[in-house]
């Protein structure tokens, strides 16, 4: 809501307010949402049961959990409320200035009550009728009076009982207030020189305070509140504020309107840096030339209606970082020592070891860019081409010995550039027939290359290639080897028996026993034995490409210099990112259908749903890798040989490779919608202005190229609004995205 | 008049925007100390203490993380096997493999500060008090690194992060650091206060743990260094150590053994020294003892090895025994002729839930759960999942006692002065004068006669390099610290590695005594197999069910590849990792290699 008055002929005052509110209702996990049902319904393999009964007793799984758990609630409300003047000091004179306060409040509630459920776990009991005796049952199960067998069922237990049960509530409050006061001038010189100066302040400040309380014991799980509590009482809270200044100042000069520049400065000071670094200064400046209003062009002005070319460079401070990284902190917390009543003692951290000379980041931006509108507006182009690059970024220094005990300190060592382009079309034509189209189109992609980080000192070749900062290592490569194929029987010797023949192979000093390989000159993987004879290369584990030429299959030194036979597979940032939107009408009929994706990305997953055999004790794999690895009388498969990771992503010879490097790249047909407007004869009946119904479809179709594999390509592992590490970081453990169809009216009055 | 308003309002909008510049920007955090201001209280110095308790304490580990704690942390020695391939010890020079400084560097800030800032702040008892915790935290963990490593870089400062030619410097002889233990733990014994609150370390805490070192030390000076003067050094504060604990009265023993790891609260108990509590109103629980529940199935087991070394209840060997069927080793007979602390150690029946060797171990159950889990019933929820709540004695006056009296029995090899039977009595008789637990004086179980100096056991097992004394206490303190977290440590540190070649002991590749036909005849089926008492393995091929009486052995159990006399393998020792080393090279300064592993 905004209001706006014009108090006296030179004195304007607006003010407004905005309010919003949002509730969000979840079950509550048992188990917590570093591990919820999700992951559990993912994990376990299917002759363990879901949502069945026996006995009518529940026995206990993810449905169950998630049947019998209570709903937290995590709700939000925004307030905005701000209050402006404009004065118009003179005729080309004027003075704006705006005040806003905002609260941002969470609020989080939740509770866990006690829960039984049949275990399936360690074993079964006897199953006695009411007078305690042994059942006995047929073959089908049925109870029988004569002969039959002893009848089992799985016990009830008591999973979480009176003592485990709790209630938690936690409150956040965010308050901030913002001023921008700034004041213009326009000077008009004559018709063609018209030039503005613009001065002008921001101001931020911002604070905020939580506080969380629990209490167990629920004696009432159907209305859980504190005074219903009667256990054990743990609370906490934490405050933190911050604040920016910055004073800036603009001249804008067009000639005709056709040649358009413009030059910015500011000054900018944050609280979040030590005070004598707390000051930047920030210059920037973008030039326009609009092209259309040229007279030579006016020849092509039927096809090009407009055209503007334009371009800036500039530089603005970031200070998007915690507001103690200079300071040496000790954290207070609880620790899991406890006196002997069972009090938990308390402790304070060691300090962190920091770089006093922390300051702002600086990023750099490059413009250019072209605004196109052609035959009579129908068609339109836009084209950006930028190069973005982020100085002083603050990242963690060199790696020091072990001897140091701690990371090295974060400092300003980095500086990253990113260089991309956006493009996007536009195009809205109406056919005589009454049919109009609409389509609009977009395609971006950026590159992100690291040009310094802590090693900038160490010479290239000495650079890691696993460190997410080094050096010249564009941003988000994964590094894997070359995957060649599956070995075979044939490719090893075998002796009279049919047994293996072994041979030792010696490398960098290590003497390995292995299968010998058939053939002159094999290239050996023993890099991967355990030399113990149970991590051993046998038929149908995988065969590396020997990049390096040097006879065996090595990771080198990790560096740039020796990478051993990894090259660069694939990159986790997203490339070639498009979407388009087709609208049709006709008549009273309008359809749209809009689609987005991304055109590379890869990742190397986690977890069971991602890699073959990563533990195969859980009993959960994805049909798409059970039907498809190898074995003796599947030697084509596409997966190697059953081998079980016990719980790791990488090991063996299942490590980031370009044959099992998850190819996130898709593309999914977001919308699809079919509306009718009802005809005005028919409105005019009810008194309505406008009808409209509409079946909408989301999420449909979707292409994907993994291979059949229950992951979501737009999914990211282990990131949920829930929890940090959500669900252990497994690729595909969570939500599926959903399908969802709806019929809809829209009614205007 | 118009004008004037205006330019009033402008001003008035000026002032605000430009007011209070330099302050407004000064906002430290709200709620955190930092390095500046936390040095100002003896109460936040008790506070930084704290923290370092459950990395020296573990216990029995916390939730489902048993590293560090009793039984399930300590699968590798001689008294253990696993089902299948046996561990390996480390026969290659690892990729990456380095020391972790992390825990030094905390109490080196935690001296330097307290040296630097707090010197006016704390009175000199207090002081004193102080800088003996973190000395002793200091000593013990240079202690474990150097055991571990042999050489490893000594600080005993905070290194700058700017000084790498410090931060590389080459690794500090061992010898060297193990001198600043000594005299690191010395001060600690003589400033520590008596009596620091509940659950604090107190001097008998750093008494305790200065005699365990500093047996250590003394015992890898005689037996690998063979430096018997430095030898005598530390076997002397091992000694002295452990007489500032007796010499206290508050020790004694007289807990029954099994209710010392099963108990739910072992405050005020005189058995124990240092305790670890878990509650679950706070939620601080293991999992130790549900892998103890008699339902859990295991793949690791007693060895055979382990089971002969018993002694009988009459106090001679089961080889030359008086008690009747001291050579029966069929477990119900073995649980009335040996030692009390078998039955209280291993359940008395042999059962297939633990597969590598039948006999179950439930010394970290109580025996009323085993009892009723024994009778078919599920274990109670809180000795399943990691919601077990039973309390672990960090440290105990039994171990004090046997750390005492090797310390002296080994110094009358080096030098020192003798052990006589007084010594003994005060330590290994007074073990095994523990009272019984009533359940187990019902089945019999008697009390194990106590040790003669004069009359010792003639072992024919015994190793002949390891005179008759030495070899009884170490058989005492197999028994009484089994399956907790000292037998791999004792073998390193007695040059005694040879006892876990598989090669020759076949004694470590198989388990308890089962009569399969008598004692658990549904579990004949193949892969079964057995060793009888002449070591001939017999395998069940279909019939031979009857004949299957010995000591059982899945047909699927081997040993354990070649350690010792390997060119390039040092298993005393730890290597430290390639990528490591070339890390220090890259820099331009060298990281030398473990003695016994290739030097590049």
């Amino acid at each position: 809501m905004s209001l706006s008055t014009k108090v006296t002929d030179f004195l304007t005052i607006r003010g407004g307010a905005l309010y919003s509110d949002r509730t969000k209702r979840y079950p509550n996990s048992f188990t917590g949402f570093v591990a919820d049902p999700w992951l559990y319904l993912y994990r376990w393999s299917l002759s363990f049961p879901t949502g069945v009964k026996e006995l009518g007793e529940i026995v206990r799984d993810p449905y169950w959990d998630t049947k019998y758990a209570h709903t937290a609630i995590s709700g939000n409300k925004y307030t905005n409320l701000n209050l402006g003047t404009t004065i118009d000091v003179a005729k080309n004179w004027q003075v704006i200035a705006d005040y806003t306060y905002d609260i941002n409040e969470n609020l989080a509630k939740s509770s866990r009550p006690t829960y039984s459920a049949a275990w399936t776990w360690y074993g079964v009991v006897p199953r006695l009728d009411e007078n305690g005796n042994q059942v006995y049952v047929d073959q089908d199960g049925n109870v029988t009076e004569t002969g039959g067998v002893p009848a089992y069922k799985f016990p009830m237990t008591l999973h979480y009982n009176k003592d485990q049960t709790y209630i938690y509530q936690s409150t956040t409050a965010a308050r901030r207030h913002t001023v921008n006061a700034y004041t213009t001038y326009n000077l008009n010189l004559n018709d063609y020189n018209k030039f503005k100066i613009t001065l002008g302040s921001n101001i931020v400040s911002n604070k905020w305070n939580n506080h969380w309380s629990n209490k167990t014991n629920l004696i009432n799980e159907n209305n859980p509140q504190f005074n219903f509590a009667v256990g054990t009482e743990t609370t906490g809270g934490d405050a933190n504020w911050d604040s920016q200044l910055g004073y800036f100042g603009r001249l804008n000069y067009a000639y005709d309107n056709k040649y358009l520049l413009e030059a910015n400065l500011r000054y900018d000071g944050t609280s979040k840096f030590p005070a004598y670094l707390r000051w930047k200064w920030y210059p920037s400046f973008s030039a326009g030339w609009v092209l259309s209003e040229e007279k030579f062009l006016n020849v092509l002005k039927p096809v090009l209606s407009f055209a503007k070319l334009r371009g800036s460079w500039g530089s603005i401070g970031d200070q998007s970082v915690s507001n103690s990284l200079y300071l040496s902190n000790i954290s207070i917390g609880k620790n899991e020592w406890l006196s002997s009543a069972g009090n938990q003692f308390f402790q304070l951290g060691t300090p962190n070891p920091i770089s006093a000379g922390i300051t702002w980041q600086d990023i750099v931006t490059l413009n250019l860019g072209a605004d196109i509108r052609m035959f009579k507006d129908k068609f339109g182009i836009t084209f950006d081409y930028f190069n973005r690059e982020t100085r002083n970024m603050i990242i963690p220094g060199e790696a020091l010995p072990a001897t140091f005990g701690a990371a090295a300190p974060q400092g300003n060592y980095g500086n990253l550039m990113t260089k991309g382009f956006e493009l996007s079309l536009d195009y809205r034509h109406r056919f005589e027939s009454g049919l109009g189209i609409n389509i609009m189109a977009n395609l971006s992609d950026a590159v992100t290359d690291i040009t310094k980080a802590a090693d900038w000192n160490t010479p290239w070749e000495n650079r890691l290639i696993d460190n997410t900062f080094t050096t010249g290592k564009r941003y988000g490569d994964i590094y894997g080897y070359v995957t060649d194929r599956l070995f075979q029987k044939d490719d090893f010797v075998y002796d009279a028996n049919g047994n293996f023949v072994q041979e030792v192979i010696v490398w960098n000093g290590t003497a390995k026993r292995t299968n010998k390989l058939a053939g002159p000159n094999p290239v050996y993987q023993t890099n991967f034995e355990d030399g113990n004879q149970i991590l051993l290369i046998s038929p149908g584990d995988v065969r590396f490409v020997d990049v390096n030429g040097d006879g065996y299959i090595t990771a080198g030194k990790g560096t740039f210099g020796d990478p051993g036979d990894r090259v660069v597979i694939g990159n986790m940032l997203p490339r070639y990112e498009y979407g388009f939107r087709l609208g049709l009408d006709y008549r009273s009929f309008d359809f749209s259908l809009m689609g987005q994706g991304v055109g590379r990305r890869h990742i190397w997953g986690e977890g069971q749903l991602a890699i073959p055999g990563y533990h195969v004790k859980d009993g959960a794999m994805p049909e798409a890798i059970a039907a498809n690895y190898w074995r003796e009388d599947r030697t084509d498969a596409f997966y190697p040989r059953a081998w079980n990771l016990n719980g790791a992503s990488s090991g063996f010879v299942m490590v980031p490779q370009t044959r099992y490097l998850l190819n996130m790249a898709y593309f999914r047909i977001k919308n699809i919608t079919l509306g009718y407007n009802v005809a005005p004869q028919i409105l005019n009946r009810v008194q309505l202005k406008q009808a409209r119904i509409y079946l909408s479809l989301e999420n449909f179709i979707t292409f994907d190229k993994l291979r059949g594999l229950p992951i979501d390509p737009e999914a990211i592992s282990g990131v949920s609004m829930l929890a940090s590490n959500y669900n252990l970081g497994r690729t595909g453990t969570n939500n599926p995205t959903f399908k969802i169809v709806s019929l809809g009216i829209n009614i205007t009055l | 008049m118009k004008n004037i308003n205006k330019y009033f309002l402008i001003l008035f909008l000026l002032t605000i925007t430009f007011s209070g510049c330099k302050k407004f920007l000064d906002r430290p955090p709200l709620t955190v100390e930092n390095d500046e201001t936390a040095w100002q209280t003896e109460d936040n110095l008790r506070l930084y203490a704290n923290k370092f308790y459950t990395s020296f304490f573990p216990g029995y580990g916390l939730g489902f993380n048993t590293a560090g704690a009793a039984y399930m942390d300590y699968q590798f020695s001689d008294d253990v096997f696993l089902l299948g391939n046996q561990g390996n010890f480390t026969r290659a020079v690892p990729n990456s493999k380095i020391w972790s400084m992390s825990l030094l560097r905390s109490i080196n800030i935690m001296l330097d500060r307290m040296n630097n800032k707090m010197t006016k702040v704390l009175s000199e008892e207090a002081f004193n008090h102080w800088s003996g915790i973190g000395r002793f935290f200091r000593g013990m963990e240079y202690a474990d690194l150097v055991t571990e490593y042999g050489d490893v870089p000594f600080y005993d400062y905070v290194p700058s992060d700017l000084d790498l030619a410090d931060l590389y410097k080459p690794r500090t002889p061992r010898n060297e650091v193990m001198d600043a233990v000594y005299e690191d733990l010395k001060f600690a014994l003589n400033n520590v206060r008596i009596n620091d609150g509940d659950q604090y370390i107190n001097r008998y805490v750093v008494a305790a743990f200065t005699s365990r070192v500093a047996l250590y030390e003394g015992s890898w000076q005689k037996y690998y260094y063979s430096n018997n003067e430095r030898a005598k050094k530390f076997f002397e504060l091992a000694e002295q150590a452990g007489n500032v604990v007796i010499a206290s009265g508050k020790y004694d023993i007289v807990t029954d053994y099994r209710t010392l790891f099963t108990s739910n609260n072992l405050a005020g108990n005189k058995d124990v020294i240092f305790f670890r509590h878990y509650d679950p109103a706070v939620a601080i629980l293991h999992s130790v003892a549900s892998y103890n529940n008699l339902s859990e199935s295991l793949g690791f087991g007693p060895s055979t090895d382990f089971i002969k070394s018993f002694i009988c209840v009459d106090g001679n060997v089961w080889q030359n025994s008086s008690e009747s069927s001291a050579n029966d080793f069929t477990l119900s007979k073995m649980i009335l002729t040996r030692d009390s602390r078998l039955e209280a150690t291993f359940y008395d029946k042999p059962t297939s839930k633990n597969r590598a060797s039948f006999w179950y171990v439930v010394k970290f159950a109580p025996r009323n759960v085993i009892n009723s889990v024994a009778a078919g019933n599920t274990p109670p929820p809180e000795f399943t999942s990691s919601k077990n709540e039973t309390d672990y004695p960090v440290i105990r006056y039994s171990e004090v006692l046997l750390n005492w009296i090797e310390a002296k029995a080994e110094l009358s090899t080096v030098g020192g002065g003798g052990v006589n039977q007084s010594d003994i009595n005060v330590s290994i008789n007074k073990i095994r004068n523990r009272p019984l637990a009533a359940e187990a004086v019902a089945k019999g179980i008697k009390k194990t006669a106590v040790l003669d100096i004069n009359n010792l056991p003639n072992d024919p097992s015994r190793d002949a390099s390891v005179p008759a004394l030495l070899w009884e206490i170490r058989r005492e303190r197999r028994m009484e610290l089994s399956f907790e977290h000292s037998r791999y440590q004792d073998l390193r540190r007695w040059k005694k590695l040879s006892y876990m070649d598989t090669d020759v002991n076949k004694n470590l590749l198989s388990g308890g005594w089962v009569n399969f036909s008598v004692e658990v005849p549904s579990e004949i089926k193949t892969g079964v197999s057995v060793v009888d008492m002449s070591g001939n393995q017999i395998v069940y091929n279909g019939s031979n069910g009857a004949a299957l009486k010995g000591f059982y052995r899945a047909t699927n159990t081997n040993g354990r590849l070649p350690f010792l006399n390997q060119a390039g393998v040092n298993p005393y020792l730890s290597p430290v990792g390639k990528v490591q080393m070339d890390d220090y090279t890259s820099k331009g300064y060298t990281l030398t290699q473990t003695e016994g592993w290739p030097q590049n």
